[in-house]
């Protein structure tokens, strides 16, 4: 498909308002660092001042996802230390499909922990720190995966030996990450890309940022296909994943066919695109949010990606080309 | 930094306890024990990212200038960042 007839990229600086209503948008759809992306990148034309302004953005973003990265990090030492299993749901778990770029910072990390262990769990994070607010709001203790209704597949009781809650054995080994020199349990690749599609199939707003979280995973080079599949059915999930993935090529408007996208194509009986006609995100930025604001991010790693963008107008109607090639 | 005349050069290492994020020309770093996150400029995080592997810091000449390049490795230690090892 001819580039021209995806590519509106504006041929200069975005005028003031515009820049204002872009950014008050991306702040609340958490795009922040996709748009220091195109930017550096040379895709998006920003003025000194704007440059200067994003850069303090992206620098308070990512300072605190790396703050939420480092309680996320701490609670996985106290919990190991106390022999608690336990997996990093998401935040730097995401490190797995973005690597270290600050692309997705991360608001709030959730670590899954078994049902019988979980007061346990949170008793050892202690109290919040004075003048910090509820830990809570940058660090949640769950027994399930957020969306998971409870039950044998959403984490239920411990399992009958005593051993790790049904869900983390139905999960299967985690992944495991180096951070600050903690050695850090986090979902696979295959475990975050369910987790995120129950996340999306179960919204009936899906916010951008998640979605684009179901198209890195599901196009990160590491990730095992076959083995997503065989971990949504064995928890009842394989429609919750056909129709994110179908979600996010819609969405995204992804050329690139892969073992994943044909499947989720087939399973959810219709084209990606009409996947994609579900209510768009609510409005996050006033009137006039910034029309035909384009940009691009870097691919997965190892994807032979051409070019991500997308282009947003008031409400954040989204129609957005990612790729230009197909494999 | 410790290192100087009549000392052997020291080798660089990252602090194993500190988190970094990349940003687009730069990166967001958070120290072992630091309570907020700093900025790096491109040629510290280009030092930063060449530590992955301790090095003394005449191997990062072609990094830059030699003055500009002991200057981010000071930047690095004083922010908790890298640290020098034998």
């Amino acid at each position: 498909m001819p580039t021209s007839d995806r590519l509106e990229l504006p041929p200069g600086p975005l005028s003031e308002p515009e820049w204002f209503d872009l950014v008050q948008g991306c702040v609340a759809a958490d795009l922040v660092g996709f748009l220091a992306a195109a930017a550096a990148a040379g895709d998006l034309v920003l003025t000194p001042g704007q440059a200067d302004e994003l850069a303090v953005l992206v620098a308070e973003h990512a300072g605190l996802s790396l703050l939420v990265e480092r309680r996320a990090v701490t609670a996985s030492s106290v919990l190991t230390a106390a022999g608690i299993d336990h997996r990093v749901v998401d935040g730097p778990a995401r490190r797995l499909a973005y690597g270290d770029a600050a692309l997705r910072p991360a608001r709030r990390a959730h670590v899954l922990v078994p049902p019988a262990r979980l007061a346990e769990a949170r008793a050892l994070q202690g109290p919040a720190p004075a003048g910090s607010g509820p830990r809570t709001e940058r660090l949640v203790l769950l027994a399930s995966l957020p969306g998971l209704a409870e039950g044998p597949a959403g984490g239920g009781a411990a399992s009958e030996t005593g051993g790790a809650a049904p869900l983390l054995v139905r999960l299967g080994p985690p992944a495991h990450l180096e951070l600050a020199g903690c050695r850090v349990p986090v979902l696979s690749l295959e475990q975050q890309l369910v987790a995120a599609a129950l996340e999306v199939a179960g919204s009936p707003v899906v916010p951008l940022a998640r979605q684009r979280d179901v198209a890195q995973l599901a196009l990160s080079a590491g990730l095992d296909a076959a083995a997503a599949r065989r971990l949504a059915e064995a928890l009842g999930l394989t429609g919750a994943l056909a129709e994110a993935i179908a979600l996010a090529w819609g969405t995204f408007d992804l050329a690139d066919k892969t073992e994943l996208s044909v499947w989720a194509q087939r399973v959810a009986g219709r084209r990606p695109h009409q996947a994609a006609e579900r209510p768009a995100p609510a409005p996050v930025a006033r009137k006039g949010f910034a029309q035909r604001v384009l940009r691009r991010s870097p691919a997965p790693a190892g994807v032979p990606v051409a070019t991500t963008m997308f282009t947003s107008g008031p409400g954040m109607a989204v129609r957005a080309p990612w790729s230009t090639r197909r494999r | 930094m410790t290192s100087g005349p009549g000392r052997a050069p020291g080798r660089w290492a990252r602090d194993g306890d500190a988190l970094v994020a990349t940003t687009g020309d730069g990166a967001v770093a958070l120290a072992g024990d630091a309570r907020a996150a700093t900025t790096l400029s491109p040629l510290e995080r280009a030092v930063w990212d060449a530590l992955a592997v301790p090095a003394p810091a005449t191997a990062l000449a072609e990094l830059g200038e030699p003055p500009a390049v002991r200057r981010a490795i000071e930047r690095l230690l004083s922010l908790g960042l890298v640290r020098e090892v034998p």
